[in-house]
């Protein structure tokens, strides 16, 4: 597969950041992508230091799905310059494990011979909490499990940008809350650097260091919620915060 | 407010039938039509209501097929068998190498995918005087014949089960590195297997044995 993507680790490093040493995971300037005409994303510029947690909110079709694929390298934009770092991984909506692979082997899917190894992948599998379900199929997993697998197969790499999108959609209340619980751990632990595209304005909340608002192709909104003021230290903060957010997003009038 | 009204109370019944006391019979029970027409066909022939010669009964077709079978049918049996097997592993290939690399490669459908669909509607047997005019009536026409007779289901549904496969699978899997011919042979080919082992049974088989009943002719 061919990225349009390089990485140079020193000129991977903004201004801004390199003040504060820290390095960054991703860059982008002017990123731009149309479908058919339709401006998706109409010039993103956004940097995403090491190590950060970024919930990514939009109404839908507002192009959160599309940036994290030029993020991913899965398509390539029609304009402006993409830099991320060599290893990123991606957690989609659905698992996407192969159904002839048992769990382990899905989890070192790609890895060579030598770093494939199944002690590595229960490894990651201990981490998830699925070590002892490593020798089944993935179709005998629940829907929380096989995105558990998917999340172990991502992480195992140890990616320097984890790329999320919508990871808990397609899980119940309860699975959900678990999930949000254990991927933001991880994240810490692994010190990875996340884009969560998400549709929940409450889970962007309790997981991220930074939200972003995509609005008409833009990101209309860059909030760093964990600097002093805008932390939400309580439930009537993270309320208030989310009303501000869903207002916001709704304003683009691209969801009804 | 209305009055609460009284609801009689059952237990339910199960829609689904219980397994082990169907299957028990099922044997029987599938015999039993063919049975039935045996029966009907030896009465009609026995009770001579029909001639010998419109209807043969059961038991002169036995006494014939005993007959070729002293005969030496078995061995030009095999002699045929072998010659399905033969025609239908070279078909069977070329269709899978063919549909492989129709399914897989735009580049693959671009040049392949026109002429196969022609091929494929050529009707075999038109081929049968010319394979005669161009190879004898030896061995090399009448596999020939059966060969070009599974190529194109073969080809057909190899190319549309790769084609099949869950593009949003194989995106996942490039994006973990897997590609080139380690994702054809681990990712594409598993998963499109299904799909071309079925096609292989029914129709491609099924293909070979129909010329291979028209090639008796060229004997």
């Amino acid at each position: 597969m061919t990225v349009r993507t390089m990485q140079q680790p020193a000129a991977l490093t903004s201004p801004a950041a390199f003040a504060a040493k820290v390095p960054l995971a991703a860059r982008l300037s002017g990123a731009c992508r149309t479908f058919a005409g339709r401006t998706i994303l109409a010039g993103i510029d956004l940097e995403i230091p090491a190590g950060q947690f970024v919930s990514l909110l939009g109404a839908s079709g507002s192009g959160k799905t599309t940036l994290l694929r030029l993020l991913s390298g899965l398509d390539a934009p029609d304009g402006g310059t993409i830099l991320v770092p060599r290893t990123r991984t991606t957690v989609f909506q659905e698992p996407r494990l192969m159904p002839g692979w048992r769990v382990w082997r899905n989890v070192v899917v790609g890895l060579g011979q030598g770093d494939g190894t199944r002690a590595r992948a229960l490894a990651a599998l201990t981490e998830v909490h699925l070590a002892e379900r490593a020798d089944e199929w993935p179709a005998t997993l629940s829907g929380g499990e096989a995105q558990r697998v998917a999340l172990a197969r991502a992480l195992v790499r140890e990616p320097d940008l984890l790329l999320l999108d919508e990871p808990f959609a397609a899980l119940d209340a309860l699975t959900r809350e678990r999930m949000q619980v254990l991927v933001k751990q991880l994240c810490r632990r692994h010190g990875v650097a996340t884009l969560l595209v998400t549709h929940d304005v409450e889970e962007a909340i309790l997981l991220a260091d930074r939200i972003l608002i995509l609005r008409e192709g833009r990101i209309h909104t860059d909030l760093d919620i964990r600097a002093s003021g805008i932390a939400p230290a309580s439930a009537a903060d993270v309320a208030r915060l989310k009303q501000r957010l869903v207002g916001t997003i709704m304003q683009g009038g691209a969801a009804p | 407010m209305a009055e609460p009204r009284e609801i009689h109370l059952v237990a339910p019944l199960p829609i689904r039938e219980q397994a082990g006391a169907k299957e028990r019979g099922t044997l029987l029970r599938r015999s039993l039509v063919p049975l039935l027409l045996l029966l009907a066909w030896s009465g009609v022939t026995f009770s001579g209501v029909v001639s010998e010669q419109l209807l043969p009964s059961p038991l002169s077709l036995g006494r014939a097929l005993l007959e070729l079978w002293k005969d030496g049918l078995g061995t030009h049996l095999l002699v045929s068998l072998g010659r399905v097997a033969g025609g239908a592993t070279i078909g069977v290939s070329l269709g899978l190498v063919l549909g492989l690399a129709s399914g897989l490669w735009r580049l693959g459908e671009e040049g392949i995918d026109a002429t196969m669909q022609m091929i494929r509607t050529i009707p075999f047997l038109a081929l049968v005087p010319l394979f005669i005019v161009w190879f004898g009536v030896g061995e090399m026409p009448k596999t020939l014949l059966i060969a070009m007779a599974c190529l194109a289901p073969m080809y057909l549904n190899t190319s549309a089960a790769v084609r099949n496969v869950d593009a949003r699978l194989v995106e996942a899997m490039r994006s973990y590195g897997m590609n080139g011919l380690r994702l054809i042979a681990r990712v594409i080919v598993p998963m499109a297997a299904p799909g071309i082992l079925t096609d292989l049974a029914v129709r491609a088989l099924e293909h070979a044995l129909l010329p291979w009943r028209k090639t008796q002719a060229l004997r």
